[in-house]
């Protein structure tokens, strides 16, 4: 249902204009329609927007996103702290801003450049990991180490080099001991890292031939280069140890800064764009001389309430003036949905689809009956039906996002009729319900018998799109479109005549009914050519594949029917055994989530789609009330 | 060999619409996951045009079904 709205006009002397702009704001039911010619925005805006952006800047430094754990005590008590004008907000939040500012900046500072040095020494320590044996075992005296950098293709050659250029300075084999040694290390594709032990007396023309074959030196981080090659590669191990403890306790100072100044930032920004939202009312509000005038929006059963509202606290000094929108105004009044709290949750599929108009249709109750009732359909099935309601109940009492207790409750629903239909065509877990429990189906097996599901899914399909043209029909009455309610009515009239003939075919039926039927179609075709033209008859067509479309429902509960026999029937073939347990569970796992989503979708899509076509004009505008934030707070885009 | 040709014919009923279906929705698929990045208001619409082709399986459906009800 879509809630009646009334024209709402309060005068009041500018003096007092703040105080009532406050009290509106508390009443939280105004939508407010700001003038079309307002002026740029004031200094005082664009102030309250910078602070607001900075608060904001804050917080995601901070990296806090709890917002959901906001409630309303946690407002009203940063309102409290800054119950002060604009201004005076404004310079509060900045000292508390610049209290907390610099030690964040210097906090975060600090782990970035320790996150720096972290990774590099990371990378380094893939080189040090491989070397330190290597390098322990030569760092004796008379030697000399060193690492190179250099590319894969060039090892060979470079290896080559060094050794003739060792063995030509020890030609006359006096030497006791290896005069060289190496390590070789493939860190990354292409690219080695050599170390090298030499005796000293050739430390100077091995760097030379080092250099010679584009080798390049290896050094570890800055400041970590101490030394000998041995005690860099154990400074590198130390600082990787020491950065990773600093930074692990620079992160803790950051979460308890977090947490300490999270909630507070966050509940200062909800005041600033509170204040922020007061400051464009206060500045779209037309001013007359020493008075001003706030128009917008209200639902017409809050009337009494507003008014007794503004009366008591201000008596005389506003004027209050009302009227319900004239048809030529209708496009501009926002749309509130009211639904009974068993069909609200179904408000939330509305939002994939265009916001409905003030005046048209709110399918939210239609929706709520025959959305489960498809899907239900799809899934036919008494066990994944209760494994639903649970996963319904679960959902529905969660509070991680607003979104999640509607699409338990809606889930709740889908459950109800996945066990009715489960019954209907004798399905627990596929054929198990009738293994166990010789379970038998009321009306058919679907498995077996799709002829009759097919047949019944077309006659709902019929249903379906009647009730979409009679609704479509209904519109075009109350709109005087007359062009739309003879196209709906004549495509109502063409589907059910044809629907009848076929019947009367199939059934024998006298002839008189045959008559009757020709005279619809005629009655039918003639509204159809008055109101649509050549259109009109094209969309018939559509009318009657829209109504084809409604076999998916057989079509995926056959799917799902024999996916859940062949999950059991896994068990004939492996045996009760774990293997044949767990196969069996693994494929009903996979048909449940199928089972959901499958028929979540493809029900959402033939209301979406085949449904609202006939009905359904959406365009309208969202009631967006001048309130405070509440518990509907979301985090800000 | 009648039933044979009826099987075969049964199965492309179904299989080419599936195959079309499947090419059109990975096409109106990937423009759509661009369009919803840019403006997440257009995701009911995405959902509908996203939907669409899946008609052609249904149909493909209803033809393999009749076809297999003449084979039994």
């Amino acid at each position: 249902m879509i809630r009646e709205m009334l024209r709402l006009a309060v005068w009041g002397l500018t003096q007092e204009r703040s105080e009532v702009v406050e009290t509106l704001h508390d009443f939280g039911l105004l939508h407010v329609v700001s003038p079309a010619d307002m002026g740029p925005p004031s200094e005082e805006e664009e102030t309250l927007k910078f602070t607001r952006a900075k608060v904001l800047g804050m917080l995601e430094a901070l990296e806090w996103k709890d917002w959901s754990s906001l409630n309303e005590e946690v407002l009203d008590r940063a309102r409290e702290r800054v119950d002060l004008g604009i201004e005076g907000v404004v310079v509060e939040i900045d000292r508390s801003l610049d209290s907390f500012r610099h030690r964040l900046a210097k906090l975060l500072e600090e782990r970035r450049r320790l996150a720096v040095s972290l990774a590099d020494l990371r990378r380094s320590h893939q080189v040090v990991f491989h070397f330190i044996p290597f390098v322990s075992s030569e760092d004796t005296p008379g030697r000399d180490l060193s690492l190179w950098w250099l590319k894969d293709s060039a090892i060979q050659k470079t290896l080559s080099a060094i050794r003739s250029r060792v063995q030509k300075r020890t030609q006359d084999g006096a030497e006791t001991r290896d005069p060289w040694r190496f390590h070789l290390f493939n860190p990354e594709k292409g690219q080695a890292v050599l170390a090298i032990s030499v005796e000293n007396r050739f430390s100077g023309e091995i760097e030379e031939l080092m250099r010679l074959q584009g080798a390049v030196p290896w050094k570890a981080p800055e400041g970590f280069q101490v030394g000998s090659t041995r005690e860099t590669l154990f400074a590198v191990e130390k600082g990787l140890k020491e950065t990773g403890t600093r930074l692990g306790v620079l992160s803790d100072e950051i979460a308890k800064a977090r947490e300490e100044w999270g909630p507070r930032l966050a509940s200062l920004y909800i005041l600033l764009d509170e204040k922020l939202e007061e400051a464009l009312v206060e500045s779209g509000s037309r001013t007359r001389g020493d008075t001003f005038l706030i128009e917008g929006w209200i639902p017409a059963d809050s009337l009494d309430a507003v008014v007794s509202l503004l009366k008591s606290r201000f008596a005389n000094k506003v004027l209050v003036q009302w009227r319900y929108p004239s048809s030529e105004e209708w496009h501009k009044v926002p749309a509130l949905l009211s639904n009974p709290a068993a069909t609200r949750p179904f408000e939330i599929l509305l939002k994939l689809m265009p916001h409905p108009l003030y005046k048209g249709v709110d399918p939210t109750t239609l929706m709520a009956i025959f959305f489960p009732f498809f899907s239900g359909c799809m899934i036919g099935d008494v066990g994944y039906g209760v494994l639903i309601s649970f996963l319904g109940l679960w959902l529905a009492r969660s509070s991680r996002h607003p979104l999640l207790p509607p699409v338990g409750k809606i889930l709740f629903w889908v459950s109800g009729w996945s066990i009715a239909w489960g019954i209907t065509f004798g399905e627990l877990f596929g054929d198990l319900g009738h293994r166990l429990f010789h379970m038998e189906p009321l009306w058919v097996e679907r498995s077996h018998a799709v002829l009759p599901v097919l047949i019944f899914t077309i006659a709902l399909g019929v249903a379906h799109i009647s009730i979409g043209l009679f609704l479509g029909f209904l519109e075009g009455v109350r709109k005087k479109h007359h062009h739309l309610w003879m196209e709906r009515l004549g495509s109502l009239i063409v589907l059910l005549s044809l629907v009848g003939l076929l019947l009367i075919v199939r059934l024998n039926l006298p002839r008189p009914f045959f008559s009757l039927n020709i005279t619809l179609l005629v009655v039918g075709t003639a509204l159809l050519l008055a109101g649509g033209k050549i259109g009109g008859l094209i969309e018939t067509f559509s009318a009657l594949g829209n109504v084809l479309s409604y076999v998916r429902i057989a079509a995926i509960g056959l799917s799902s029917a024999i996916l859940a026999i062949v999950a059991t029937r896994f068990v004939d073939v492996l045996g009760v055994s774990f293997l044949g347990i767990l196969m069996a569970l693994i494929i009903h796992l996979l048909n449940f989530v199928l089972a959901i989503g499958g028929s979540g979708l493809h029900s959402a899509r033939l209301h979406y789609v085949e449904f609202f076509s006939k009905f359904y004009h959406g365009g309208g505008k969202e009631f967006r009330p001048f309130s405070r934030r509440r518990f509907s707070w979301k985090k800000p885009c | 060999m009648e039933k044979a040709l009826l099987a075969l014919a049964a199965a492309l009923a179904i299989g080419i619409p599936a195959l079309a279906t499947a090419y059109a929705q990975a096409k109106i698929g990937s423009a759509g996951a661009g369009t919803v990045a840019e403006k997440p208001e257009t995701s009911g619409t995405m959902i509908i045009l996203e939907a669409i082709p899946e008609t052609i399986v249904i149909l493909g459906f209803v033809v393999a079904i009749m076809m297999i009800l003449q084979l039994a």
